[in-house]
């Protein structure tokens, strides 16, 4: 007896197919940014039909509805073209997904410390201060401001007109936390550029920071 | 013991998420939202279907803000408890948590990932009946959907959970090659993320600059990783390779807390009440049909038999 024509539509070369593409990809890199394009979303529907093609997906899929079926397949192809497209703020809730995708990481970053009034040196705490969990993604509020700065100053503690806007911004958020915490508050603040030898690497001492920005924070009410 | 059905899966899922949800309100400093400087705020995407005035008079009010909470800790409590109807409390509950995300992510300079699993999972779980079983008014018995449709619930979830996995992994290949794998990439992430402020201050990361053969071993684990990643959505088809997954995955999400002080504990939770019984619940509703000629084919067709191929 013959097989059903769909009875032949099975996961298992989509999967086969899936991992020749991969090898591809990895061999034959770098690609042009078409080419990216057309291998990742080849990737993506190889996926989709490697699941479509198993046959209880396409049970459950017959039987949830029409109306849940149409709506995740758009949800489903947005989120797929987002993806695609690499978009990140304007389409909320979705968003491109792209973290740790970068060859050439830059072995950088920057130290926000303070002073306290009772003396003691921090990290700016800036865990008690994000509304959310996305504590460094507040971090990179300050790093991009920083990222006017051409050069290392001379003297850090004479504002850099481009650092104007970070010093400004540090300073309400820092009013923020002193008016949590009467107690101790910041009163000065000392930001670094740190650069790590990642090949060379021998403790934390051979970790390279230049002091970019010092002050004092101002005195209450005066700004 | 007798196995949970497919309703009261999918009913674990909701008490999962919009408890999870619960609690990220109640420890969320609404006071905060209000005292931040008003310019670090971006309202974005669907956010900008509202006007700007009405986030700068919600986040002025410390009433509105604390009015707000309370409606979404209430809602969030309903839901966990299983009050029905369901989708006349979740569909506005869940709008709120989708401002809610948005506006504390608003906060950040950049969309963060983080949370964004069960921010899917509940605009999921309004489409389908999950308050059918586990809830306060017990189970529901006239009316009930077909195993099918509950199942479906848990498979959309375990569907977007993979297809999140498939996109980070897919584009990492795809931009980086494997230059990404052999390079210093995954070292220098660490130790910049072991270095970068962080409440949690773990700093295992430097362990891959510091021990060279510790950064082979954290290169190779982020080739594995990443190739688990891209094929994540076939853990929706076959056991075995599902199992496997899970002895990557979960480790990986255990490892980026003390690596990268990053912990997608949410994942974790989504995982073990989505994705594990996806499978299981696929079987429940399948019928006989003859084995293919690969293993992922024999290997479905023998769950039908009775061992679970999915």
């Amino acid at each position: 007896m013959r097989r059903p024509i769909h009875s032949w539509f099975r996961p298992a070369p989509f999967v086969v197919a899936i991992g020749v593409v991969l090898l591809l990809l990895v061999v034959l890199h770098p690609l042009p940014g078409r080419d990216r394009f057309v291998a990742e979303a080849t990737v993506y529907l190889l996926l989709l039909l490697a699941c479509a093609s198993h046959e209880p997906i396409r049970r459950v899929a017959r039987q949830i509805g029409v109306a849940r079926l149409v709506v995740f397949t758009l949800v489903f192809g947005f989120a797929t073209w987002v993806q695609l497209r690499k978009i990140y703020g304007p389409v909320y809730p979705f968003v491109s997904w792209t973290m740790y995708g970068s060859k050439n990481p830059p072995p950088a970053y920057v130290r926000y410390d303070v002073t306290l009034a009772s003396g003691r040196e921090i990290a700016f705490p800036l865990a008690d201060l994000a509304p959310g969990s996305s504590t460094r993604a507040l971090l990179t509020h300050f790093n991009r401001r920083l990222r006017h700065l051409e050069e290392v100053p001379e003297d850090p503690s004479v504002i850099d007109p481009s650092l104007h806007a970070l010093q400004r911004l540090l300073i309400d958020v820092a009013q923020v936390y002193n008016a949590r915490n009467p107690d101790d508050p910041i009163r000065a603040f000392h930001t670094s550029g740190c650069t790590i030898p990642i090949r060379e690497y021998d403790g934390p001492d051979s970790i390279q920071c230049e002091l970019l920005l010092t002050f004092a924070m101002p005195e209450e009410g005066v700004r | 013991m007798r196995r949970p059905d497919a309703a009261e899966i999918l009913a674990l899922g909701r008490i999962t998420v919009f408890g999870i949800w619960f609690h990220h309100v109640l420890n969320t400093p609404f006071d905060l939202i209000g005292q931040l400087p008003y310019e670090l705020f971006t309202a974005r995407g669907a956010l900008n279907l509202l006007p700007e005035a009405f986030y700068t008079t919600l986040v002025a009010s410390p009433t509105l803000l604390l009015a707000w909470k309370v409606a979404m800790l209430a809602g969030c409590a309903a839901l966990v408890l299983g009050v029905r109807p369901f989708p006349v409390i979740a569909v506005p509950v869940t709008a709120m948590l989708l401002l809610f995300d948005g506006v504390v992510k608003g906060y950040a300079a950049w969309v963060n990932h983080g949370q964004m699993g069960i921010l899917f999972a509940a605009v999921v779980l309004c489409f389908f009946p999950a308050a059918d079983a586990l809830s306060v008014h017990g189970r529901r018995r006239s009316g009930a959907a077909a195993p099918a449709v509950y199942a479906g619930g848990v498979l959309v979830v375990a569907a977007f959970l993979s297809a999140a996995y498939a996109f980070i992994g897919t584009h990492r290949v795809v931009v980086g090659g494997a230059q990404i794998f052999t390079g210093d990439a995954i070292v220098t992430y660490l130790a910049v993320q072991s270095l970068n402020y962080s409440a949690r201050g773990y700093e295992y990361g430097l362990l891959g600059i510091a021990y060279p053969l510790v950064g082979v071993m954290f290169r190779i684990g982020f080739a594995v990783t990443t190739l688990f990643e891209i094929l994540s959505p076939l853990v929706l088809i076959s056991r075995w390779f599902r199992r496997v997954w899970l002895v990557v995955v979960v480790p990986f999400h255990v490892t980026t807390l003390y690596t990268m002080n990053i912990f997608f504990w949410e994942n974790i939770l989504l995982i073990a009440v989505f994705v594990v019984p996806a499978g299981y619940l696929l079987q429940s509703v399948r019928e006989d049909e003859p084995a293919g000629w690969f293993p992922l084919g024999p290997i479905a067709a023998r769950g039908t038999a009775g061992s679970a191929g999915v």
